[in-house]
């Protein structure tokens, strides 16, 4: 692994910079250009990309952060259709 | 009456009442000067168009049963009649009922009021930002109530679980709609979104206005954030729609907009994984057949093969070798010898110094020995530990010690011990 971007620990890297690194490993595996010891430094690299994406899809609960104003509970007559 | 005959100012004004109080109008005109209920027993302010004003009275009883919020710009649908003061020789419209005016007026002022933008670039499609592929940081503009915020959160939920999402709060609809909505997108800008959410359920025209205010407008204009619209049902289209990077057709639309599908991401994950696999395989069974090519060569299937080109380099090298040796020794033998002869005589020289240096070296050393003390009948005294006993301090009556002569060692034991003032 020669770029060191390609180094960083999965967990620090967002969703998008995981899975545009993963596209760039599949491609670079398909172009199949690689040295045979390079290429499996960047399959092990993409199973562990892959694996760290599918745990974050698969983490259900999403993050609400309310920086103006409460959000009212559903089922409010009143201001139903606002 | 006739036109011969004079009047005073107030019969003039007495005959202009009487012409005018008769009827009763219905009159369009956008609302102005308004200062709200105040104390009075009337409520006043402004109808106008584009030439004209007209000064409007409503008592402030039937103000209050009309159930309507006025702000200045609003267009109104006003039913009253006139009323002159002769006093003042003025006039103005006393209202009975009033309504926001119907919707193909909004409709126009709206229409007119985007021609405006449009002329100011607002919608300009270079000013469209691209919407990011994975947000990190969704922001939500909407109304605190209702069902539409948890709709976006569920519909975000359900695709796109990954990103963050923060909400901003905001009025939607009342005179300080407009403004609220602005600053919210404002914070929201601030905020380091990712992309924005400027959503609205549905409702009627009227309701959707603050939408197409110019002040919801300029701050989508000048948001740095990508902001997708999604404002009531198709086909209610707001100003805002116009304005924002994107338009989604509703508050849930605009939410799948900029959230991936997370199923779509599993198959996508699941056939990277696999395409990988494959690349590798590909490339395994490509070594693996070039390994098998390479072991069928006769170099490696007969090791003699292999060993017999080196083996040619080798004798034919010895021989160059055999060959250009005893040219070499002829040739470097005269300057040999006389190296040699060199070295000798080098060597010898050196060897005598040494040699005296060594000699002298010797007898000094001989003089410090302290063996030489001893010939001459000096004795060393030991412990029986070996070591030299210089003061009778050191002994203890019937201590065995070593009395060391030049020739030989006396076992003795200490009988008495005198001490003497020392000798030095």
């Amino acid at each position: 692994m020669t770029d060191e971007a390609h180094n960083s620990p999965v967990e620090e890297m967002s969703f998008g910079e995981s899975i545009k690194e993963l596209e760039g490993i599949v491609a670079l595996l398909e172009g199949g250009q690689l040295e045979l010891e390079e290429s499996l430094a960047r399959y092990e690299r993409g199973v562990t990309l892959i694996r760290s994406l599918q745990e974050k899809l698969s983490s259900a609960e999403q993050k609400v952060t309310t920086l103006l104003g409460e959000i009212e509970p559903e089922n409010n007559p009143e201001a139903e259709e606002l | 009456m006739q036109e011969s005959q004079s009047l005073s100012v107030s019969q003039a004004l007495q005959v202009a009442k009487n012409q005018l109080e008769g009827f009763t109008l219905r009159i369009v005109g956008e609302v102005s000067g308004y200062k709200g209920v105040g104390n009075y027993a009337g409520v006043y302010f402004s109808l106008t168009d584009k030439d004209s004003t007209l000064n409007c009275l409503v008592w402030r009883s039937i103000f209050e049963s009309l159930d309507i919020e006025l702000y200045d710009g609003m267009l109104v649908e006003a039913v009253g009649k006139f009323n002159v003061f002769p006093k003042k020789g003025t006039l103005s419209f006393s209202i009975s009922h009033m309504q926001p005016a119907g919707e193909g007026l909004l409709r126009a002022a709206v229409a007119e009021r985007l021609a405006k933008l449009q002329r100011e670039g607002l919608t300009d499609s270079s000013l469209k930002k691209p919407l990011p592929e994975f947000p990190e940081k969704i922001g939500v503009v909407t109304s605190p109530q209702g069902k539409v915020i948890h709709d976006v959160i569920r519909t975000l939920n359900r695709r796109y679980p990954v990103a963050e999402v923060l909400f901003f709060g905001t009025k939607v609809e009342g005179v300080d709609a407009p403004e609220s909505i602005a600053h919210a997108l404002d914070v929201a800008d601030a905020a380091g979104c990712d992309v924005i959410l400027l959503v609205r359920g549905g409702g009627s025209y009227e309701d959707l206005l603050p939408f197409s205010s110019e002040e919801v407008a300029y701050s989508i204009a000048r948001a740095q954030t990508p902001i997708v619209s999604g404002v009531g049902h198709e086909p209610d289209v707001t100003i805002a729609d116009y304005v924002a990077d994107v338009r989604a057709s509703t508050p849930t639309g605009a939410a799948e907009l900029v959230s991936p599908s997370s199923a779509e991401l599993v198959g996508l994950l699941n056939s990277y994984r696999m395409s990988c696999a494959r690349a590798l395989k590909t490339q395994l069974n490509q070594q693996r057949h070039r390994l098998a090519v390479l072991e069928a060569r006769n170099v490696l299937s007969d090791p003699r093969y292999l060993l017999s080109v080196p083996a040619q380099n080798i004798d034919h090298l010895k021989r160059r070798l055999d060959a250009a040796l005893p040219q070499l020794l002829v040739r470097n033998n005269h300057q040999y010898s006389v190296l040699r002869s060199r070295m000798v005589s080098v060597g010898k020289s050196m060897l005598t110094k040494s040699e005296y240096q060594v000699a002298r070296g010797a007898s000094r050393l001989e003089d410090l020995s302290p063996l030489k003390i001893l010939t001459r009948g000096y004795a060393a005294v030991f412990d029986e530990k070996g070591k030299v006993i210089s003061s009778v301090d050191n002994v203890a009556i019937d201590e065995a010690i070593d009395v060391k002569l030049l020739d030989g060692t006396l076992k003795c034991k200490v009988s008495t011990i005198e001490k003497s003032g020392g000798l030095s």
